[in-house]
């Protein structure tokens, strides 16, 4: 494995303003990582499509950067998660419905990046439609865990994962609606921010559930995530639903005192439902913390046993609508045997997988006439209630810290056909969704099988740069990567 | 058979703003197909729905207008069904939190006046078009350029009683919605489009009955909805007499109107109503809606008809028939009103409008808005002739030639040495010459056959190639010859 | 455990079909995520109006003016069926139009 790819995008992005290295250069050594690995014995499959076009790009940046004319981000490699569009570039999801799909636009996170001289590496494995905890749920096959092959990467957003933790990419950008982003981090021991709902543009993330959606980072440290962030945060005119904020100060990124810093620690997130690794890591964590001069303290928030149940109702219903479009009408796959009615049948029997087609029946039958009130509804009054809470709460503390998972990475087929299980892989996660609060998975320490764990520090809406910037001092002190 | 007609009206009203409901493109009738359509209004993966102003603006205005109170909340939701027209696969529209609520509408009809009760107003957005080949290829195709246009949903209380007053009342919202120059309204085009409900109260032996609740669709013009009405007041008697069938029993059932055969027809029963599967719209957020925004869109509201139609009776002092033609279109009345600014004579002005100017307009099928000839040029033409330079038959003749090259009435009766004889001397001398060459008549008037004249008069246009200002001729014959 | 009757007509809402050899174990998956959601049941949310969220005014929404749109060239692109300026479907059915 070339040396090159060790580097962390932010030093990457020394090495290019030093000229020590062109951004060719480090392109096409993630393209020989990427292929060396596909062909191995048990590819780590993370990418779906490796861009062709990749190499040429960085040339241009390096001519860009020659003549100073270049962005912030000019040459620096980042990997893409396939429901984030690109204009020409194919957007599966994962997804089968999506077969021979273009984008004909560039999602306004992408532009941002764009603008300032970003290259695209390629697209990366998911979740179908961003629906799963452990990259298996994908037309493209499972991705692997980088660290155990025979472990997932955690999903949704796996393949972005896995393709920074095995060296193919320094950065990655995924989506999170449930912990998307912060499982796979957690899984692949690394950092994996999701900024708080609105700080990101959705325009051109293909929807899953509108009001969770939220792309994020993954990257080896928190640095690269605050880079990357100060570059694409801000409101957004093609999204009504994007906050009005900068995040232009954030890099360079300076580790954070803790001294007095408020922390909670629910005890319904930190309790014996955790596995012993995943309880002896979350302890290591707190003592330092502790150290740093942190105000540790347990409360109890009972409302949060009830996210999973919360969850499982809005995102499948916003999901039953936002996927009803794929119909076969504009783009995508078609299957017109037969009438209008036959096409809109055959072309999603046979273009959704199956997690996709439970959710979409939940979905729909939650929002269907009789049962709107006995859940959807009810569904929305526990979240305001939740989002009260922790309204409250945050008056109090600055930060509300569990694992990111109750457990270290599981191995692929372990918990595939039982979908309430894997639910509940997300059980310390989807809280700071349905919230709309940033929250951030740190590779925290390593289980008795030498693998990895994360911690999760979710802090008020607007607060990434806090979560950042202990996610520094833990990394600048030598935590677990 | 003793009975009430019951019916309820759902009027869609599609806005004549700049650009569609949640993205930019152009809002404009027709075009190239699909040459108006974007991310957004085509529903691909990964756009956003982006409100426009001037819709939430349009939706107060027709709210204050029709007498509704406007919510100080309001939120968008979505109505979910799969079609083709429909890009989204849901329709981003408003359920339980309408923009306005409860106002009031009266309409006239030769009945008398009625108060009819708006339930609500809402904002959503209309659906693309489904072409079907006719060439029994069994293929459809879709046009999404109409994908996205902001549309209003007037919805009434059943409280018409006749199709009569629903045709009336669907006219006044038509009316309103152009004073208020928020809609085209143009019927043809679709841009206002008419659902009713209806059923009836039957009553025997001092019990009152409700016959099922039907949905009239496709009713496309004032005429249409009258007519569809009165089959279907006729047909549920019918249904009545001979299955007894109570709105409780059978429930709701849609039927559409189909113009060719003048009936209604069964689309589809309650058991197959769908399931919409409303809820809130989670790419936008709710919407306040404060009283100084209320106020100033207030502000923008004109004079409606109705204000306008007392105005022209009681202060211009037209008649009703006259007003009301006047002020159906309010660019015609607005026509009217910038010719009495040059030319303060209303009755004049009103005759000449809903002559010769109506005739004009009807005959080439122009609207008032395309009209060549401006205001100002129709009260010059008028001055022309109350002065006397032009007689009413020469203006007729000059404002063919307005109408036809947008020139100025002066401008045409200079270029044509048209101008009228009303010079005395000028006058005398015709007169004097005509007299002389025809003593038979001039005898034949002096002997008190006074009819004799009028040969006379002709003699004299004749002789002044139809110039002389004819009041001032026939004075003067008159004079020379009782002389 | 949801109703054949029930689970018919949700079905019917998804425009998706379940084989008949996967139906039971569909019918099975969805019933375990019913019965876990319903946990939601215990608490007492009948003083509860669920928020809307943050608002916003006219102000924060897009002035009226037009922009681009898409070429046709990206229209060909998006779908081998869009033929002549429109998008080819199959021939839609009486039943499906009325239900509209």
């Amino acid at each position: 494995m070339s040396e090159i790819t060790r580097y962390s995008l932010t030093e990457i992005k020394t090495l290019l303003e030093k000229k020590s290295l062109t951004s060719e250069e480090i392109v096409s050594a993630y393209q020989t990582a990427y292929e060396n690995d596909n062909n191995a014995d048990i590819p780590l499959n993370g990418y779906i499509e490796f861009f062709k076009d990749a190499r040429t790009r960085a040339s241009a940046e390096d001519i860009k950067r020659k003549n100073n004319t270049h962005g912030r981000l000019s040459g620096l490699p980042i990997a893409v998660k396939d429901n984030i569009l690109i204009t020409g570039k194919k957007a599966t999801c994962g997804s089968k419905i999506l077969e021979g799909f273009s984008a004909p636009y560039t999602a306004t996170v992408i532009r941002r990046l764009e603008k300032e001289g970003a290259v695209f590496l390629g697209r990366t494995n998911m979740d179908e439609f961003a629906m799963g905890s452990s990259c298996e749920y994908s037309q493209y096959g499972p991705t692997r865990n980088p660290v155990n092959r025979e472990y997932v990467p955690g999903g949704s957003s796996g393949g972005s994962a896995a393709v920074v933790g095995a060296f193919q990419a320094p950065a990655a950008l995924g989506s999170d609606t449930g912990g998307s982003v912060r499982l796979p981090a957690s899984f692949c021991g690394l950092y994996g921010l999701k900024p708080g709902y609105g700080t990101l543009s959705r325009y051109g993330l293909v929807a899953y559930g509108s009001s969770l959606d939220q792309i994020g980072i993954v990257a080896h440290n928190p640095a690269d995530i605050a880079l990357l962030l100060s570059v694409c945060a801000g409101i957004d005119s093609k999204d009504s639903t994007s906050r009005d904020f900068s995040y232009s100060d954030m890099f360079p990124l300076t580790p954070g005192n803790l001294k007095g810093l408020k922390v909670a620690l629910p005890v319904q997130l930190n309790g014996e439902g955790n596995s012993d690794s995943v309880r002896k890591t979350a302890a290591g964590f707190i003592d330092w913390l502790k150290q740093q001069g942190a105000d540790v303290s347990e409360i109890s928030i009972p409302n949060l046993s009830y996210t999973v149940a919360i969850y499982y109702i809005i995102a499948p219903a916003e999901a039953s609508s936002n996927l009803a479009r794929y119909d076969g009408i504009e783009y995508g796959l078609r299957n017109d045997n037969g009438n209008l009615l036959d096409m809109y049948i055959n072309t999603r029997s046979e273009g959704f997988g199956s997690e996709v087609k439970r959710r979409i029946f939940i979905g729909n039958y939650v929002l269907s006439s009789g049962y709107y009130d006995a859940y959807y509804k009810k569904a929305q009054a526990v979240r305001s209630l939740l989002t009260h809470e922790f309204d409250n709460i945050f008056t109090d503390y600055d930060i509300v810290l569990s694992p990111t998972s109750p457990t270290p990475p599981f191995k692929l087929g372990e918990k595939l056909d039982d979908p309430v299980t894997m639910y509940l892989q997300d059980i310390c996660t989807i809280y700071a969704n349905l919230v709309g609060i940033p929250a951030i998975s740190i590779p925290a320490g390593m289980s008795n099988d030498n693998l990895p764990i994360g911690m999760q520090l979710a802090g008020r809406q607007g607060n990434e740069n806090l979560l950042l910037s202990i996610a520094q001092s833990w990394k600048n002190r030598g935590g677990a990567a | 058979m003793k009975y009430d007609v019951i019916i309820g009206c759902e009027v869609h009203v599609q806005l004549s703003t700049k650009s569609k409901a949640f993205c930019t493109c152009r809002n404009v009738f027709g075009g190239e197909p699909n040459s108006r359509v974007c991310p957004v209004c085509l529903g691909l993966p990964g756009s956003l729905p982006v409100p426009n102003k001037e819709h939430i603006r349009s939706a107060i205005k027709a709210g204050r207008a029709l007498g509704c109170s406007i919510a100080p909340l309001t939120k968008f939701d979505r109505k979910n069904y799969m079609y083709p027209d429909l890009p989204k696969a849901y329709q981003i529209s408003q359920y339980d939190m309408p923009i306005c609520n409860n106002g009031m509408l009266t309409v006239f009809t030769q009945e008398g006046t009625r108060d009819i009760r708006i339930l609500r107003i809402h904002m959503e957005e209309d659906t693309g078009k489904n072409i079907h080949a006719d060439d029994g290829s069994h293929e459809s195709y879709v046009d999404y350029n109409r994908s996205g246009t902001p549309l209003l949903e007037i919805v009434s209380e059943p409280d018409m009683r006749s199709p009569a007053e629903a045709a009336a009342f669907v006219m006044s919202i038509h009316e309103i919605m152009q004073y208020l120059e928020i809609s085209d309204c143009n019927m043809e085009e679709g841009s206002l489009r008419c659902d009713a409900n209806i059923n009836l109260w039957v009553y025997e032996e001092e019990k009152k009955y409700a016959t099922p609740i039907v949905e009239i669709k496709n009713m496309n013009s004032f005429k249409a909805i009258q007519a569809a009405l009165e089959y279907e007041v006729q047909r549920q008697a019918d249904e009545w007499q001979n299955h007894r069938l109570t709105r409780e029993a059978a429930g709701k059932s849609t039927r559409g109107w189909n113009e060719a055969s003048g009936k209604t027809i069964l689309q589809r029963t309650k058991e197959e109503e769908a399931d919409y599967r409303y809820f809130p719209e989670p790419d936008l957020k709710p919407l306040s809606i404060s009283a100084d925004l209320i106020q100033s869109i207030e502000k923008t509201i004109g004079e409606l008809p109705k204000e306008k139609r007392e105005r022209f009776m009681h202060q211009l002092g037209l008649s009703e028939t006259d007003t009301i033609v006047l002020t159906t279109e309010k660019a015609f009345a607005d026509y009217f009103e910038q010719i009495l600014t040059h030319y303060p004579n209303p009755k004049k002005t009103a005759n000449w409008l809903l002559g010769e100017v109506k005739k004009y307009l009807n005959a080439g099928n122009i609207s008032i808005s395309d009209f060549r000839t401006t205001p100002a040029h129709i009260a010059e033409l008028l001055l022309l002739q109350e002065s006397g330079k032009i007689s009413g038959k020469m203006a007729k003749d000059v404002f063919i030639k307005m109408a036809a090259t947008g020139k100025a009435a002066q401008e045409i009766v200079s270029a044509e040495g048209l101008s009228q004889i009303s010079d005395r001397g000028e006058l005398e001398k015709i007169v004097i010459e005509v007299i002389a060459a025809n003593p038979g008549s001039a005898d034949d008037y002096r002997n008190g056959k006074l009819q004799a004249i009028k040969f006379l008069m002709g003699q004299v246009m004749k002789a002044s190639k139809g110039k002389a200002n004819p009041q001032e001729a026939e004075k003067l014959l008159s004079e020379k010859l009782s002389s | 455990m949801i109703d054949d009757k029930t689970f018919n007509a949700v079905l019917g809402l998804c425009r998706f079909s379940i084989s008949g050899t996967e139906q039971e174990h569909f019918k099975n998956q969805i019933g375990d995520i019913i019965s876990y959601v319903e946990k939601l049941k215990e608490i007492d949310t009948s003083h509860i109006d669920p928020d809307l969220g943050k608002t916003i005014t006219v102000n924060d929404l897009r002035d009226d003016a037009p922009g681009e749109s898409l070429i046709r060239t990206k229209l060909e692109e998006l779908s081998p069926h869009f033929e002549n300026g429109f998008f080819r479907v199959p021939q839609i059915i009486e039943e499906m139009e009325e239900k509209k």
